[in-house]
C-alpha cells in the first residue's frame, strides 16, 4: 500500500552520505583493536555478507509490498471465513472459560496457508514459513489441530507444489485447494498456479483435482455447502479476471461461471447461504482506486447470475468484510462499518470499531455467535444481536498475534512471543471466547490494583490520545520487579495498558473531591538526562468501546522533568 | 556527545566480538544517515547519531542479536534527543551545503509538518522498510500506536505533497 510515498521518500536517496566511519572508530573505547574501513576494499566474505543483507531487505520488502499490495495480512488469518462444516460436527471441545485459553503451540506459523475448520480439527496447508533470516520458504505440507487430544499432527506434502494464498474449503470430508502463488512475480504479475488438490484427513491422502476451465490465479472463494466458486483475484494486479468457476467434490467436476459485474482488488468473498458476495475496490499499484468507496456483487450459483450490490460508505483501501447474522459486515481502516442486507439490498451504517483510524488492513472470521477482527493489533468483538463492535483486551495474551481462525465457538488466535526482531521464536495458540458481558473489559480494578498495574510498568489503558500518552525512551528502562508483577498471573493486568511506560509509581494519592485516584510515575529516558515524572488522572469512565469502567485513565501530565 | 549512564554501562565489553561490523555499516549507515536527516533536517546530528549509535553497538558487541534494527533504535533515539535539546526538531532546518534537489527540499519540508512520532514512524516504516512492528519496537511505541501516526501522517503528507503523491 502506499508505493507512491515510498517513491516520494526514495528521492532522498539522492542525498550525499558522509564517510563515518573513522568517527565511528574513534569513538569506540579508546585503544581498542580498530576496525578495517568497510569502505575500502571489501573482502569477498564481507561482499556475501551485503549481498546477504541486501537480499534479505529485498526479501522484507518484497513480502511487505506483497502483503500491502494484496491487501492481505502475513499472518494466518483466513481471507474468506468459511462457512459452519457442514458435517461433522461435535461439542465444544475448547476451553468454557471466556477470554483466552492457551492450548497446544503451534509447530510453526504459515502465512499465507489454506485453512479450514472441520467441526474439530484445523486443517493448516501450504503457505510460507519464515525463518530467523527472514527467509520464507513455501510448503506443500500441512499441519492438523486435533482439538479432542490439544495436538498437532502433520499433513503429508501434496502432490502439487507449494503456494500461499490458494482457494480453499472443508466439503464435510475433505480440504479442497486450487491456485494460489508461486512467490515468485514475473514483471509486476504475481506468478500463480491453476491446480488443485483434496485431502481427506481420515485416509492421510491426497487425490488431484481435475483441470479447472479457467486460467491460474489466487482468487477469491467460497463454499456453498456444494461447490467451491473460485473468481476474480486476490491481488493487486492489472489483470484483473471477471471469470470464475465452480469445483463439485461430489462429481469431482468444474463448470464455468457466468462473469462478474466488477473488477475487484482488494476484496473479500462470504457465502450467504444463497449467494457469494464479493466486495472490496479495484486499486492500481499507486493505491488509488477507481471508485470513491467500496463497491461489491454477488453470484447466485442457482440462476449462474450476478447482481451488483448498491454503493457502500467504506473505504476502498483497507477493507475487510464478513457474513455475520444475516449481513455482511464491512469495516475499514478508518474507522467506518456498515452492514449489507441481501434481503433489502441495502447498507446500514453502524458505529465504527473502536479503534483508532490505522494505517493496515482490517481481518477478521465470523465464528458461531460473534465477529472477530483486527486492526493494528487490536481485536475488536461484535456479538450476535449487536450492531457494534467491542474492544477485546488482551488480558493473558502477552504475545503479540499472529493471525486467527474462525473454529466454531471460538476463534483460534496464533501469537508469537517475544520482540518482533526474533520474532521467529517461541510460538502460541490460544482460544478465544468473548464474555456474556462487556462491561469496561471485563476488569474492574480497585485503586491500589491499579496502583499495581502502573508500578508493574505499564502501558498505559488504551487512549485516543497516542502522541500525547507515548513516551518511547522509556521502553529500555522497565524494572525488574516491575516485570516480575506485570507477569503475576494473580495481578490480572496483562493487556490492561497500552502506549506508555513507567518505571516507578512515586505516590497514589485520592482525587480530592471526586472518585479515583493520582498516580505519579516517574520514568526516564535513555539519554539519562531526562527524569520525568507523569501524572496519571484515574476516574470512573467509559472505554473506547463504550463500557462504563470502574477507573480510566483520564489524563496524563508531564509535572516535573523533562524528556530533553 | 554524551549518552548518559546507562548508555556506556556495556561501553567497552564485547567490542572485539566475531561480528563483521563493517558489513553492517556498509548495509545500513547511508539509509540511516538519510532518514536521520529527514527526521531531523540537520546533518550534523545524523551524523553524530550514526557514528554513536555504531559506537554504542560494537561496544556491546555479541549482546546484540538484530545489529541493524539495534543501531536505528539508537540512532533514531540519540538523534531525536538531540534534536530536542538543540529545538531543530520542529520544523526542521533545512540543510543547505551541499545544495539539496528541489524534490528533497519540499520532501523536508512535507515532513517537517508532521509531529516527531508522526515523522519517525512515516521514515522508519515508509523510507526503511520496518513493519509496523518492528517500528513500533525502535520508537518505544506499540504498533498500534504506529499504526495510527502512519495513518495521520499519510493524511497530512497528502495535503502537504498534493497531486504528485495522491494517495
Amino acid at each position: 500500500m502506499h508505493t507512491d510515498l515510498r517513491k516520494r521518500l526514495a528521492e532522498a536517496k539522492s542525498l550525499p552520505t558522509p564517510e563515518l566511519w573513522d568517527e565511528v572508530t574513534t569513538r569506540v573505547a579508546k585503544g581498542v583493536v580498530l576496525m578495517p574501513n568497510p569502505h575500502e576494499a571489501p573482502s569477498i566474505a564481507r561482499r556475501v555478507l551485503v549481498g546477504v543483507v541486501a537480499f534479505s531487505v529485498f526479501i522484507a520488502a518484497g513480502a511487505f509490498a506483497w502483503n500491502t499490495l494484496s491487501g492481505v495480512d502475513d499472518g494466518s488469518s483466513v481471507q474468506t471465513p468459511a462457512p459452519p462444516a457442514p458435517s461433522p460436527t461435535v461439542a465444544d471441545p475448547f476451553p468454557a472459560a471466556p477470554g483466552w485459553s492457551p492450548l497446544a503451540t503451534p509447530p510453526e506459523i504459515r502465512g499465507g496457508s489454506a485453512q479450514v475448520w472441520t467441526g474439530s480439527r484445523l486443517l493448516v496447508w501450504g503457505g510460507s514459513v519464515e525463518d530467523a533470516t527472514r527467509s520464507a520458504r513455501l510448503e506443500a505440507d500441512g499441519l492438523m489441530y486435533v482439538s479432542s487430544d490439544d495436538t498437532w499432527e502433520e499433513i503429508p506434502r501434496a502432490p502439487i507444489e507449494p503456494r500461499s494464498y490458494p482457494a480453499s474449503a472443508w466439503t464435510g470430508s475433505e480440504l479442497v485447494v486450487w491456485g494460489g502463488w508461486t512467490g515468485a512475480w514475473v514483471g509486476d504479475e504475481p506468478e500463480t498456479l491453476g491446480d488443485g488438490a483434496a485431502f481427506d484427513p481420515v485416509t492421510g491422502s491426497w487425490r488431484v483435482l481435475p483441470p479447472a476451465p479457467v486460467d491460474a490465479r489466487a482468487p477469491l472463494f467460497a463454499w456453498t455447502g456444494e461447490e467451491l466458486i473460485v473468481w476474480g483475484t486476490s491481488f493487486r494486479t492489472e489483470n484483473r479476471p471477471l471469470d470464475g468457476a465452480a469445483y463439485n467434490p461430489a462429481s469431482d467436476s468444474w463448470r464455468r461461471i457466468a462473469d462478474g459485474p466488477i473488477e475487484l482488488t482488494d476484496a473479500t468473498a462470504a457465502w450467504t447461504g444463497s449467494e457469494m458476495l464479493v466486495f472490496g475496490a479495484a486499486l492500481h499499484g499507486g493505491n488509488s482506486a477507481e471508485t470513491p468507496t467500496a463497491i461489491g456483487a454477488a453470484y447466485d450459483p442457482v440462476s449462474d447470475s450476478w447482481r451488483e450490490l448498491p454503493p457502500s460508505d467504506i473505504d476502498t483501501n483497507a477493507n475487510t468484510a464478513s457474513w455475520f447474522d444475516g449481513r455482511l459486515i464491512a469495516w475499514d481502516y478508518a474507522e467506518h462499518t456498515s452492514a449489507y442486507s441481501p434481503e433489502t439490498n441495502t447498507w446500514t451504517a453502524l458505529a465504527g470499531p473502536p479503534v483508532d483510524a490505522c494505517e493496515d488492513t482490517p481481518q477478521a472470521v465470523s465464528a458461531r455467535g460473534f465477529v472477530f477482527g483486527e486492526l493494528c493489533s487490536e481485536q475488536v468483538v461484535m456479538r450476535s444481536g449487536e450492531d457494534r463492535w467491542h474492544n477485546v483486551t488482551r488480558r493473558d495474551l502477552p504475545f503479540s498475534p499472529a493471525g486467527f481462525a474462525a473454529a466454531g465457538d471460538v476463534v483460534l488466535v496464533f501469537a508469537i512471543e517475544g520482540d518482533p526482531f526474533t520474532q521467529y521464536g517461541p510460538l502460541r495458540m490460544f482460544s478465544y471466547r468473548p464474555p456474556s458481558s462487556f462491561s469496561c473489559g471485563g476488569f474492574s480494578e480497585s485503586g491500589e490494583a491499579l496502583a499495581a498495574a502502573v508500578a508493574a510498568r505499564f502501558e498505559l489503558l488504551r487512549s485516543d490520545r497516542p502522541e500525547v500518552l507515548s513516551r518511547p525512551e522509556i521502553d529500555e528502562l522497565l524494572s525488574a520487579s516491575g516485570e516480575a508483577a506485570y507477569a503475576d498471573p494473580a495481578n490480572e493486568l496483562v493487556g490492561l495498558f497500552a502506549d506508555v511506560h513507567v518505571d516507578q509509581v512515586m505516590a497514589v494519592r485520592p482525587l480530592p473531591d471526586e472518585e479515583g485516584f493520582i498516580v505519579e510515575v516517574r520514568m526516564w529516558n535513555l539519554n539519562g538526562s531526562g527524569e520525568v515524572t507523569e501524572q496519571l488522572i484515574l476516574r470512573p469512565g467509559r472505554n473506547l468501546a463504550g463500557d462504563a469502567c470502574a477507573l480510566v485513565v483520564a489524563d496524563a501530565t508531564l509535572t516535573q522533568g523533562s524528556l530533553g | 556527545m554524551q549518552i548518559g549512564a546507562r548508555g556506556v554501562q556495556h561501553a567497552g565489553v564485547n567490542h572485539a566480538s566475531g561480528r563483521d561490523w563493517g558489513a553492517v555499516y556498509l548495509a545500513e549507515s547511508d539509509a540511516l544517515w538519510r532518514a536521520l536527516v529527514l527526521q531531523t533536517g540537520s546533518r550534523e546530528i545524523a551524523s553524530d547519531a550514526v557514528a554513536e549509535a555504531f559506537a554504542q553497538a560494537i561496544a556491546r558487541g555479541d549482546e546484540i542479536r538484530k545489529p541493524g534494527a539495534w543501531i536505528w533504535k539508537a540512532a533514531f533515539t540519540i538523534a531525536r534527543t538531540e534534536a530536542r535539546q538543540r529545538r531543530v526538531g520542529t520544523p526542521i532546518a533545512l540543510p543547505s551545503d551541499p545544495p539539496m534537489s528541489d524534490t528533497v527540499v519540499d520532501l523536508i519540508r512535507a515532513l517537517a509538518t508532521l509531529s516527531s512520532n508522526q515523522r519517525a514512524a512515516t521514515l522508519l516504516h515508509y523510507f526503511a522498510g520496518y513493519s509496523l512492528a518492528e517500528t513500533a519496537t525502535i520508537l518505544g511505541s506499540s504498533r498500534s500506536t504506529v499504526g495510527v501516526h502512519l495513518f495521520r501522517a499519510r493524511n497530512k503528507l497528502r495535503d502537504e505533497l498534493g497531486a504528485d503523491y495522491a494517495h
